[in-house]
């Protein structure tokens, strides 16, 4: 080894890093070595004045900075989380609110559902699995929107052709004797419809109205007879 | 490097290396930090700000860069506290997140602008040739000569001889094993030595 091996093994024995194997070998070579006992004395007081540095610090107002910072840091850091949830709640509070006003106001078209109260309480027979009558307990509040001047029982006419052509088909069939006397009741309210327009037609201007459709069905359920009337 | 020595003071005692009761309660504080307590954190910044500090302005040699590093250290080590593993001693997480931090710093600041060159020559202007080196002047060598060294050399020698931890400790904060930090160590304290016999041979 030569003299510039050792100055490495000399820096690690001043801070007393060297295995002490390396350190028996060292300590031969100091014993010998002149320039090496020289850079030994003069590494030890380069180590002291580095590690005198240890020994400051920083001033006050510098850490003090520093502490302002983080804390300030953590406080924007903060906020905007905060900010950021309370606007989100408050925007969907306001969505929900907009979707709920729009699905109580909006009614395009009348009712949508019809009402079937001629029906019977109790059904002569089962109905098949897919039956349509969910809808009859919302349908029993009417539609204050329904034409004025119309019996109730016009009405329920009417929106009974209205949508019978979505009904039908999903709905259950009836009994016969419900169906005649639908029919019936159907027949006599065109009637007397049609009585009253007659005696107003000739005073009044025509105006434009819906087919009507009247809705037979038989005692076959595939069965269902539709009676367009202008 | 005014503005540095007006920020420094001497303390008169080296920093002491954390004992298992000042770990304990850090652990504890930590805890209180993660369950929102921002008095905790205050108290953690308190506690550690100054050896961050420190060693940021060692590892980068300017107290405004250190000020910045020491701020991103805390910043992190609050936006990962719920990553924290609690059962790992915190000083060390905070020496790693400085020299992880500097590194960034030392990065960048290198691409900005070349640092290396005229390290040599504001030394020199630090001695006055014939007079006596007073402790102002052999700080601003010792600082050049830290300067000099690569980063990880300054890395090694900056926790080991400056802060006073063991070599094993350094190589667990550095990611490196003992034999390589106890390499770089040799080199770092060989090269400040000549960086100083370098001078010492102008000035005469």
């Amino acid at each position: 080894m030569t003299c510039l091996d050792f100055e490495k093994l000399i820096a690690l024995d001043a801070e007393g890093d060297l295995p002490e194997r390396k350190a028996a070998k060292l300590g031969e070579h100091l014993r010998a070595c002149r320039n090496c006992q020289e850079f030994t004395a003069r590494l030890q007081a380069s180590q002291a004045l580095l590690k005198s540095l240890a020994q400051e610090s920083a001033d006050e107002a510098v850490l003090q900075e520093v502490r302002q910072r983080v804390l300030g840091g953590i406080a924007t850091d903060a906020e905007p989380h905060y900010v950021r949830a309370w606007q989100f709640t408050l925007g969907a509070a306001l969505a929900a609110t907009a979707v709920f006003v729009a699905v109580n106001l909006w009614h395009p078209s009348g009712p949508r559902y019809v009402a079937r109260e001629s029906r019977p309480p109790s059904r002569e027979r089962p109905a098949p699995a897919r039956t349509g009558g969910q809808s009859l307990p919302r349908a029993e509040r009417g539609d204050a929107r329904a034409t004025a001047g119309e019996t109730p029982a016009l009405q329920r006419v009417r929106e009974t052709s209205q949508h019978a052509s979505t009904e039908a088909m999903s709905s259950a069939p009836t009994v016969p004797e419900h169906a005649r006397a639908q029919t019936e009741r159907a027949k006599q309210v065109l009637r007397e419809r049609k009585e009253s327009q007659g005696s107003l037609s000739a005073s009044l201007k025509p105006r434009a109205r819906e087919p009507l459709t009247v809705m037979l069905v038989s005692d076959d359920p595939n069965v269902v007879i539709y009676w367009l009337v202008d | 490097m005014e503005s540095s020595e007006l920020a420094l003071r001497m303390t008169g005692s080296a920093p002491e290396v954390e004992g298992s009761d000042s770990a304990e309660e850090s652990a504890q504080l930590l805890k209180r930090v993660i369950a929102g307590d921002s008095v905790a954190f205050e108290q953690i910044i308190l506690r550690y700000e100054r050896r961050v500090l420190m060693t940021a302005w060692r590892l980068l040699g300017h107290r405004e860069d250190a000020q910045d590093a020491a701020q991103e250290v805390f910043l992190r080590l609050y936006k990962y506290r719920h990553h924290f593993d609690q059962k790992r001693a915190l000083l060390p997480w905070l020496y790693r997140m400085t020299v992880n931090v500097c590194h960034d710093v030392y990065r960048k600041r290198r691409q900005e602008d070349a640092l290396a060159a005229g390290e040599m020559d504001r030394a020199s202007l630090a001695y006055d040739p014939g007079g006596e080196i007073t402790r102002s002047e052999q700080r601003r060598i010792i600082e050049a000569a830290l300067e000099a060294l690569t980063e990880k050399e300054r890395a090694a020698v900056v926790l080991r001889d400056i802060e006073g931890l063991t070599t094993k400790d350094v190589a667990g904060i550095l990611g490196s094993s003992e034999t390589t930090v106890r390499s770089q160590i040799s080199t770092a304290r060989v090269k400040i030595r000549k960086f100083v016999d370098k001078l010492e041979k102008k000035r005469s």
